[in-house]
């Protein structure tokens, strides 16, 4: 009995991960402020390993739907489910305990710190009651490694880096956080041109470290370079997703713009 | 006080594996400590020759006697300013909590070891009420702070009617409080005791992190989850029962509180901490600055009493050590380069 029962458990315990199945899904979400109605019955998702990018006018809801899934919004309709299951997010931190990494386009960096402090912001590693200094360095130093960027020490104070070091500091921010689901808003608008390109590459890097990256982004040529998929909003829902390599800018702008194809 | 390379102390001090026997030495005295040590000594020095009598134990251990209520009250305001508040009111708790307790023991027949913690208890109290209405209410702190502090007056002056309380009876209180052990004043050790906890916990527990953050960048905390509203009213509270400390150490000393005891002591308090080196913007400073900046008060005071030099005088020195501080703050941290490790 005992013997013909175990290689069935073992057989079920050992599930491979669908890649084609949805990390994250968004399923009809309606959000109205008071008389706005910002989104009318969105539908998203996200695969682990994959670059969605998420693209609309302003005022097509994107931030609103961003803000829903990194929980900052609850929604007033609607569904979100995580490896199929229905999750709510009464809080940011909630969002974020269930993998799901915010970089807010103010990067959200405490300049008077140190990069390691940065990175462990609100989730420092203690030991008794003091914080464990050791092994927050140690570990922002794997990140830092992760993130394959010049930062001259992670002692150092995030107010004296770069703007692409800062972005660097953010998004190591997430891969600390362990996060599943990385959501990256606007992160190169304002940035220069090589390190807009290494934003591009750390995105690549989430990527192929199995991440789902949900990029929100005005700039169509990044997007095309960088995204598998993407989704385009208009007037509070989706109006089409369409895969990188099976479209155009032109036919993203159209969408965009709501102009027949 | 503190020079053009401040910031640079901010982070060798939050090193905990310094990679050079030099970073070591930093690490317990950061350049922006430094700095203000630096002024500390160069007063020291220029006292010692000025004076025979400056440079003399007893003289220094009176000074440190002095400076140990602003140097303890100035622990709560440092953790505020920090986390980008404010507290007005810890003069008047500091006079109340002496008229309490006096009273407490005078009319009531109350034991002063009951009525201490009542009063530490007390201003705890005062702290969560500052505190809620901050953060709850969002009033700015300035104004909060700035009524307790003329309701407080107030309270000290009805239940006092207006006379000081005094004279209460002999007790072990006034040894631990106010006497001597082996010579060292009992206020310079419990300021030492108090300091030491108050330095490790700024900077060495997730709580200290989590203050230095709430005042960097309130959304950023917010966001990364830190109850910043949490932070904000246990430092009001840390402050409250400070003041309350000052008190009783105050009461223990003189065993007479006037009802206008501690009148303007939140400036000398303020004065501390802002010479040694907390910005008002929030996000940055230390215990041990704050330490050095009353330090840096009580000499000059000192110095200026051992002169003969009026007291009218002592004033116009405070608010101009204060001055040339915060002027060398202001400048330091606009240097962007001097940010860097």
């Amino acid at each position: 009995m005992a013997l013909a029962v175990e290689p069935v458990a073992a057989g079920h315990g050992a599930v491979t991960p669908k890649i084609d199945e949805a990390l994250l899904e968004v399923r009809g979400v309606t959000k109205v402020f008071g008389h706005v109605q910002a989104l009318r019955g969105v539908n998203f998702s996200v695969r682990p390993g994959e670059v969605m990018a998420l693209v609309g006018d302003n005022g097509a809801g994107k931030s609103t739907l961003i803000k829903v899934i990194a929980g900052a919004h609850r929604p007033t309709a609607g569904e979100l489910l995580l490896d199929g299951r229905p999750v709510t997010f009464p809080t940011p931190s909630a969002a974020t305990d269930a993998g799901i990494a915010t970089v807010y386009q103010d990067l959200a960096l405490v300049d008077q710190r140190s990069v390691a402090a940065n990175l462990f912001l609100g989730r420092e590693p203690t030991r008794g009651i003091r914080v464990d200094h050791k092994r927050m360095v140690a570990d922002a130093e794997e990140v830092l490694k992760r993130v394959r960027i010049r930062i001259p020490s992670v002692h150092a104070l995030v107010g004296g880096l770069s703007g692409g070091q800062r972005q660097a500091v953010a998004i190591g921010r997430t891969m600390a956080q362990n996060s599943r689901i990385v959501i990256l808003d606007e992160p190169t608008a304002a940035l220069g041109v090589e390190q807009q390109q290494f934003v591009l590459e750390l995105i690549l890097q989430l990527k192929s470290e199995g991440k789902a990256v949900i990029l929100i982004s005005h700039n169509i040529g990044q997007v095309l370079s960088v995204s598998d998929r993407i989704t385009v909003m208009r007037g509070g829902r989706e109006v089409g997703v369409r895969v990188k390599t099976e479209t155009t800018s032109d036919e993203i702008v159209k969408l965009i713009v709501g102009v027949q194809p | 006080m503190s020079g053009p390379g401040s910031d640079i102390a901010q982070a060798s001090a939050e090193k905990g594996q310094p990679r050079t026997p030099a970073a070591s030495r930093f690490r317990v005295l950061g350049i922006r400590e430094l700095g203000i040590f630096a002024a500390l000594l160069l007063i020291c020095i220029c006292l010692s020759i000025a004076s025979p009598y400056f440079l003399v134990a007893s003289n220094l251990l009176n000074v440190t006697r002095q400076m140990a209520s602003i140097a303890i009250m100035a622990v709560g305001m440092t953790y505020l300013i920090i986390a980008r508040d404010f507290d007005l009111s810890v003069g008047s708790t500091y006079g109340l909590v002496g008229i309490i307790a006096g009273l407490m023991v005078l009319n009531w027949g109350v034991d002063i070891w009951v009525a201490v913690p009542i009063v530490l208890v007390f201003g705890m109290l005062v702290g969560l009420f500052n505190g809620t209405l901050v953060t709850m209410v969002g009033i700015p702190s300035f104004i909060v702070t700035l009524g307790t502090l003329s309701i407080l007056r107030g309270a000290a002056l009805i239940l006092s009617g207006g006379r000081p309380v005094s004279d209460l009876p002999p007790s072990n209180f006034f040894d631990v409080f106010a006497g001597d052990f082996h010579g060292i004043p009992a206020q310079t050790l419990w300021m030492v005791l108090i300091l030491s906890i108050a330095g490790f916990v700024l900077a060495k527990t997730k709580f200290g992190y989590h203050v230095y953050a709430t005042g960097g960048n309130p959304r950023a905390a917010r966001l990364m989850g830190i109850k910043t509203r949490r932070v904000r009213i246990i430092n009001f509270m840390i402050a409250g029962f400070l003041a309350s400390f000052g008190g009783v150490i105050a009461l223990a000393f003189l065993n007479t509180v006037p009802p206008t005891s501690g009148t303007g002591l939140e400036l000398d308090i303020i004065s501390a901490v802002v010479i040694g080196g907390t910005a008002l913007a929030g996000g940055t400073g230390s215990i041990l600055g704050t330490f050095l900046g009353a330090a840096i008060m009580a000499v000059v005071r000192n110095g200026l009493v051992l002169l003969g030099i009026s007291a009218y005088w002592q004033q116009a020195a405070i608010g101009t050590v204060i001055v040339v501080a915060v002027t060398l703050d202001v400048l330091s941290s606009r240097k962007p380069g001097a940010e860097r490790d």
